[in-house]
């Protein structure tokens, strides 16, 4: 560059740069933005997001918030205007309770393979091909194809390294090995009802516990609450705006006043009941 | 073009028509003795040899017998109309790049009208000459080995394309002293005209030229009398500029019927590649490929696919040939193939400074053709969410997302919502309830078991803690087969699973088909 101009004076020469050599320049982490999922907790425990060009390991039992977080990560990648593909092992997304997250499912590549050994070429394929986020979600055992073997694993990270993609896999146990450049663990802590005793209950959310068991750009071990709310017991009780309830259910074709989810609300909005871990107890059931 | 000093034409000629569009889809055979014949069993005749042929003796115009008793090892194939239409049609094209101006002339001919065409090689010595090696090195890159002739007719720039050293350019007004010193036969006289001249002693174009017109036109008639005027760089000919055809086609006849698909791909395989490079010499993509099969003994296997996005990479194209035949594969022997490609301009994706960057288009195509020959294409799409309110409804549609916005948004801050887990299919369970015998309505699961868990189904069984409902969910009330009447609970059993079940109201039974996570 400062030869193609030799007229200027060798101050300004001196501060001109190709794009080439501008981006060598930049640090690593101005580079590779971070892919926030939009969970304050889990952005605080990846620092900032998902690192791009490498793999992340989300372990989670049953019932552990894991796909809610997987959604939570695909609405807001979307929101911001990027493409995502979601591999789908279990073949459990629901596109209307998607669309209900407001996930734009007109940017998100849905991908439904039938084994393990499937769900790692298309993450590969779709590493290659400059997917900025691709997450591999292996659902609830007994995942069909078991672990696969480490040097799969290594293959995808090397994807994702050179493609400059995230891959984010979801998996009820350990399956990455030492690919994965951080590694959270999900735990179930209580599912929250709304309604005690006898009366009718109203499913309201989920507490879990999120631990970072691994990261490559801090090494140390840390831990997070995370509260995961109900779509009704966001309508009714967190946003106070919305007034219809979910649709899910009420098909709108009731024929019992009072059982439909609308009717069920309706009367328990006067109780005024708190948000309570169940207890076990004589009148748990 | 009437011989006029200011008008140059251009002569591009494959020699060896047949042999050069037969080597080009069989390169492999450039080494061997190969002739290439005309006609069918004994009647069968020599129309073109390669050269290892032609120095063992064969001709043009033998028979397959006397040929083989040349060279007991020959080579012979027969000519391919396929072959050799699409090489008439890739010469013509390298014609294009040269000039707006082209005329579609005889097998292996075509003439360039290079009015105005040189002007970017101002900076040598001898435009032309480079305007003409630059043709060449196309042809030959589009596997055309072309003779080149540059004077100011047609007849004398054919003339041209048939001397060595080629590329020969006629210098402008020359076209008479090139001629001259040429045999008579250049001229392709009648046999009628040749003979009487040969009777008059006249041997060369420079003899002919030399007879007084008026002599030539009352002895010979008309004929003579336009041959006359050629021998003396007169060419009355118009250039007849051609329409490109709207598609670029290829293809080729096989030696042998071909039943084995992965045969098949690599022999269309260096087909696709050549269509690939002529697209790109277009400036153009292809947007939707036609497959025509010719099968054995008669009979045609069609197959039409249009791309997600317009592209020129091979590899793309034969994955989704590979993916077509796989699906449909034509039940008879391959006879020979023939490929038509419908060009479109390729789209580029815009940089941007602001916005998320987005996938080029024909990487995006690329990567959806090898997901669809890995998985179907029924297993990759963008999902859509069809009307009514069973959870395990979806639809597939074909992925084109819509392009990023210019400057991107901020990242919402989401509420961490809880989702549930769709069980595709649903899990029949085993239910204990509080209700009594014969009357189940309403009454609340106690404890589930999924009783005989199928091959990758989840294992699901304990005593309920919590039991939440029951919703209603009816649809379809009208249809016989999509009807549905469930009631819905949501159970959280002693281990912490917490799973969406419904009772099936029209048989009792139950099922989960939800899992809260």
């Amino acid at each position: 560059m400062a030869s193609a101009l030799p007229d200027l004076p060798s101050d300004l020469r001196n501060r001109l740069t190709t794009g080439r050599e501008m981006a060598r320049r930049q640090p690593a982490s101005v580079q590779r933005e971070a892919l926030a999922t939009g969970l304050e907790p889990l952005d605080r425990l990846l620092l900032g997001g998902l690192p791009r060009g490498e793999v992340v390991e989300m372990r989670g039992a049953r019932s552990s918030g894991r796909f809610s977080c997987v959604l939570a990560l695909l609405g807001t990648v979307l929101a911001t205007g990027e493409v995502a593909a979601l591999i789908d092992l279990g073949d459990q997304l629901s596109p209307s309770r998607a669309r209900r997250r407001e996930i734009d499912l007109e940017r998100l590549l849905w991908i439904r393979p039938r084994d393990l050994r499937e769900a790692l070429s298309a993450a590969e394929i779709l590493l290659s091909g400059r997917f900025p986020l691709v997450v591999l979600d292996l659902g609830i055992p007994p995942i069909p194809g078991g672990r696969g073997r480490e040097a799969s694993w290594r293959r995808l990270a090397r994807a994702a390294r050179r493609g400059g993609g995230s891959l984010l896999v979801s998996s009820p146990y350990r399956v990455t090995g030492s690919n994965a450049s951080e590694v959270l663990e999900l735990h179930r802590g209580s599912f929250l009802w709304r309604g005690t005793g006898s009366r009718p209950r109203l499913g309201a959310g989920l507490e879990i516990r999120v631990e970072r068991r691994k990261s490559r750009r801090e090494p140390q071990e840390a831990r997070a609450r995370l509260r995961l709310w109900s779509e009704e017991e966001a309508a009714y009780y967190l946003d106070g705006s919305k007034t219809d309830p979910s649709p899910e259910l009420d098909s709108g074709t009731d024929r019992r006043p009072g059982s439909s989810l609308l009717g069920s609300l309706r009367s328990r909005r006067d109780t005024r009941d708190s948000l309570l871990p169940h207890r076990k107890g004589p009148d748990s059931a | 073009m009437s011989g006029d000093s200011s008008d140059r034409i251009a002569c591009l000629r494959v020699p060896l028509f047949p042999l050069a569009a037969r080597l080009r889809c069989e390169p492999e055979l450039h080494s061997e003795a190969l002739v290439i014949l005309q006609g069918k069993a004994s009647a069968a005749r020599v129309v073109a040899a390669s050269r290892r042929a032609r120095k063992g003796g064969i001709r043009p115009g033998m028979t397959l017998a006397q040929a083989r008793a040349l060279i007991p090892e020959l080579a012979t194939r027969p000519r391919d109309p396929e072959a050799e239409a699409a090489l008439q049609e890739t010469l013509l094209e390298v014609g294009e790049t040269a000039s707006p101006r082209v005329e579609n002339a005889d097998e292996g001919v075509a003439y360039l009208d290079l009015a105005g065409c040189t002007a970017r090689f101002f900076s040598s010595e001898a435009p032309e000459e480079a305007l003409a090696r630059e043709l060449r090195r196309s042809a030959e890159e589009a596997s055309a080995p072309t003779w080149i002739g540059i004077a100011g007719s047609k007849l004398a720039a054919r003339v041209a394309a048939t001397v060595t050293p080629t590329p020969h350019v006629v210098p402008p007004g020359e076209d008479a002293e090139f001629l001259a010193p040429l045999p008579l036969s250049r001229l392709d006289p009648e046999v009628e005209v040749a003979e009487t001249l040969r009777r008059w002693g006249i041997r060369s174009i420079g003899d002919f030229a030399r007879l007084p017109p008026s002599q030539v036109g009352s002895r010979l008639g008309e004929t003579g009398r336009h041959l006359h005027a050629r021998a003396r760089g007169i060419d009355s000919r118009p250039l007849v500029a051609r329409c490109p055809p709207p598609e670029i086609r290829e293809g080729m006849t096989l030696e042998w019927p071909l039943v084995s698909l992965e045969p098949f791909l690599f022999t269309v395989r260096s087909t696709v590649e050549r269509l690939c490079h002529r697209l790109e010499r277009a400036g153009l993509a292809c947007t939707r490929l036609e497959l025509t099969l010719v099968l054995e003994p008669d009979g045609f296997h069609e197959r039409s696919f249009t791309l997600p996005a317009p592209t020129r990479e091979a590899e793309i194209l034969l994955t989704l040939l590979r993916l077509e035949l796989e699906e449909d594969p034509p039940g008879a022997p391959v006879a020979g193939f023939r490929l038509l490609a419908h060009p479109d301009r390729p789209r580029s994706s815009q940089l941007t400074l602001f916005g998320p960057s987005e996938i080029p288009p024909d990487r995006l195509a690329s990567t959806l053709a090898r997901l669809f020959a890995l998985l179907g294409r029924d297993r990759v799409g963008a999902p859509r969410a069809p009307d009514g309110h069973r959870p395990e409804r979806f639809e597939l549609v074909d992925y084109s997302p819509p392009p990023p916005p210019e400057v991107r948004p901020e990242a919402p801050g989401a509420r961490g919502y809880l989702t549930v887990r769709t069980l595709r299919p649903p899990v029949a369970l085993e239910v204990i309830t509080t209700a009594r015998h014969g009357d189940e309505e309403g009454q609340r699961p106690l404890r589930i078991r999924a009783p005989a868990p199928g091959k990758g189904a989840p294992r699901i069984e304990g005593p309920v803690r919590v039991a939440s409902g029951p919703w209603e969910l009816e649809e379809e009330w009208w249809s016989r087969e999509g009807a549905v009447d469930r009631e819905y609970w949501d159970v959280e059993l002693e281990d912490g699973d917490v799973y969406r079940i419904y009772r099936d109201r029209r048989d009792g039974e139950w099922f989960a088909d939800g899992m809260y996570d």
